[in-house]
């Protein structure tokens, strides 16, 4: 009892803290930024990706849309995002968007560990047969890079479980509970 | 059929058996469903029109994978649920499995043909064919080729045709499916199994149709006896025992999800042991092949060999990663363990101990990563029928919704995937410790013995938690978020 009394907030104060962590999750699909902007010859979709972006977790997803036929335009152009710093627009990021090698539909790209903290502009530029345009830019904050991510606790976990077994193991061959095992003598 | 409680009434020990758990069999509904005779068709043919559905997609329909059906149904939805069904309920799939229909036919026409070969009743040919399944599925892109997916279902349905009609014993399930072997491993978690009401009835049953069948309904198909079974390794849930049962003595007994893993319950066989040592491996593995520094050891391997010949690369990752990776740790562990325990025993009997703690961990890793597929691409199903059927004029849908993708807020995925490993992480080394209490009977002895294991089971949490935070393709989603 007194052990399940221990495990059970345990495990509520682990799922609460990864859930914690959720809001800083990265790997995720993304924050809509632009959605199905009518831009030349297409519809363009924009995500950012994690919520808040983080100077070592910067992800940028782009969608082409066909507006006539609502269907992915996959192939034939080429996508390029570029990253303008607000506070020196001197200071441009570019990043050519790449297909996913199996999933053609979506044109991503990664600026980890490119940019630094502060307020920057994302510029998404298509270029194809029918010229080139450019979305509709938006602002996003981008935040310091934390030093505690999804896989710190993930690795920090392990090793608490570890722990927890290891005392356990321990705690059960202790002499006080072999003692508490050991029957009680019969009444005479 | 005599039904059970005209039994039951004349036995004193019967009459006072209560068997462990719930009996599915007995559910409203539910178990009048499973045990009908047309129980398993009712299941079977819904699923046999969505494949044959699938297959014509696969052929006729749109190239690009996430548009069609054929793709998305099978290398993302089916994945999904199965590993819900496996997880909440038990082998619904092999169940429903639409593949043994012809399967069904060729049993009754060749009204049980010879024996599968002695050599081959084993599990060895069941590591290779899902070796070689997760092989060809990186190997030809599967997931990217409509059509190809197509003729994996068509060879799936020819196989299963083909072995039932030549043997007797179920081979292509029980030998062969690499689904089969997929579902088998992780039914062993399953909340539900076949056992008997009683077992004195089964003492005085003379006809054993639940293995042998009647004249009416087959009886197992994989040949097992269910008042022995302990395990679900190897059932397919067809029922056709309970279906064949005379006294309705066969139940789908609800249990606690560890006590095949904890009760001895499989053979101490190097086959079933390596299995599953495969099984916990490939989970990874296969994780590894969609993230960026799989591509990095791929371009390595092709400098330092000189070849760019995808085949030969893919199968020496493949082979290193799921066979000798699994053999040479799980040896080195069984060796370690051994010499920590100071027991006299063969090799194998250390090597097979510990298979079963193996599962949580195991099952969770597939589960992070089957599920990190679904949830990104779940709803993409809808636009990709929608396109099926706009592209045989019919219009009544509307038009495909390119945006509908995931069911899941994006940062709610990687802590479930991190919650899962650890709480898979957590499941084996419980069964890990009650093996070894089992078994050694002391604590010490039982932790010594177990301490090689453990590290194996923190390097594959480590290697799953790392993996995952990594960018996967997203096999499945379109066009996410919007």
């Amino acid at each position: 009892m007194r052990r399940r009394a221990i495990l059970i907030p345990l495990l509520c104060g682990l799922l609460l803290a990864l859930f914690m962590a959720a809001r800083l999750g990265a790997h995720g699909i993304g924050k809509p930024q632009v959605v199905n902007e009518r831009v030349g010859p297409y519809l363009i979709s924009v995500w950012t990706d994690p919520d808040p972006l983080r100077a070592d977790e910067t992800h940028v997803v782009v969608g082409v849309t066909n507006p006539d036929t609502r269907e992915p335009v996959v192939g034939g152009i080429e996508v390029t995002v570029a990253l303008v710093s607000a506070a020196d627009p001197a200071v441009v990021v570019t990043q050519t968007a790449g297909t996913d090698s199996v999933n053609q539909l979506l044109y991503a790209a990664e600026f980890n560990d490119r940019v630094a903290a502060g307020r920057w502009r994302v510029v998404v530029t298509v270029t194809g047969a029918q010229g080139v345009v450019e979305a509709p830019g938006f602002d996003v904050d981008i935040d310091p890079a934390r030093g505690f991510g999804m896989l710190r606790l993930g690795l920090g976990g392990l090793a608490a479980i570890v722990a927890v077994w290891f005392l356990g193991s321990i705690r059960d061959e202790s002499p006080a509970r072999a003692r508490r095992k050991r029957p009680a003598p019969k009444p005479r | 059929m005599i039904p059970l409680r005209e039994i039951t009434a004349s036995g004193e020990t019967d009459a006072l058996y209560r068997p462990p758990g719930r009996d599915l069999l007995r559910a409203p509904l539910i178990g009048r469903l499973f045990r009908h005779r047309w129980g398993r068709l009712f299941m079977q043919v819904p699923l046999l029109l969505v494949a044959l559905l699938l297959v014509y997609d696969g052929f006729t329909g749109s190239p690009i994978p996430p548009q069609n059906t054929a793709t998305v149904a099978v290398w993302v939805h089916y994945r999904g649920f199965i590993m819900l069904a496996l997880l909440f309920f038990g082998n619904l799939f092999c169940m429903a499995c639409p593949f043994t229909i012809p399967r069904t036919i060729a049993l009754r026409l060749s009204r049980r043909g010879r024996r599968w070969p002695r050599a081959l009743r084993n599990k060895w040919l069941a590591v290779a064919v899902f070796v070689a399944f997760l092989f060809t599925y990186e190997w030809l892109d599967l997931w990217a080729s409509p059509a190809l997916t197509a003729w994996v279902i068509i060879g799936y349905f020819l196989s299963a045709f083909v072995l039932e009609a030549l043997f007797a014993e179920s081979p292509f399930c029980k030998y062969i499916c690499p689904l089969g072997t997929f579902n088998f491993a992780v039914s062993t978690l399953s909340p539900a199994r076949i056992t008997v009401r009683s077992h004195d009835v089964c003492r005085d049953c003379t006809g054993k149709e639940c293995v042998n069948g009647s004249a009416d309904v087959l009886g197992c198909g994989t040949e097992l006896f269910a008042p022995v079974m302990r395990s679900n390794l190897d059932c397919i849930l067809c029922l056709d025992c309970a279906r064949a049962c005379p006294y309705d003595n066969v139940a789908l007994m609800t249990r606690p999800r560890d006590s095949e893993l904890v009760d001895n319950a499989w053979p101490r066989r190097w086959d079933v042991a390596f299995l599953m040592l495969v099984f916990a491996f490939a989970g990874p593995g296969n994780a590894f092949g969609m993230v960026p520094p799989y591509y990095d050891l791929q371009l390595w391997l092709a400098n330092t060999l000189g070849t760019n010949n995808e085949f030969l690369l893919l199968a020496l990752t493949f082979g290193l990663m799921l066979l000798a990776l699994p053999a040479v740790v799980g040896l080195g562990a069984a060796a370690i363990s051994r010499a920590l325990s100071g027991r006299e025993e063969p090799l194998r009997v250390s090597f097979s101990r510990y298979a079963p703690a193996f599962m949580p961990l195991a099952v969770a890793v597939w589960a992070a990563h089957y599920g990190f597929h679904f949830a990104t691409g779940a709803l993409t199903i809808i636009p990709a029928f929608q396109t099926f059927l706009t592209d045989h004029g019919l219009n009544w849908l509307g038009a495909p919704n390119w945006q509908l993708g995931t069911i899941l807020p994006g940062g709610w995925i990687l802590p479930l995937q991190t919650l899962a490993v650890l709480a898979g992480f957590a499941g084996s080394l419980y069964v890990g410790t009650r093996i070894g209490r089992r078994d050694f009977g002391s604590p010490p002895a039982a932790m010594r013995a177990m301490l090689p294991w453990v590290v194996v089971f923190i390097g594959l949490a480590a290697a799953a938690l790392v993996l995952f935070n990594l960018p996967m393709e997203m096999r499945g989603a379109m066009l996410p978020g919007g």
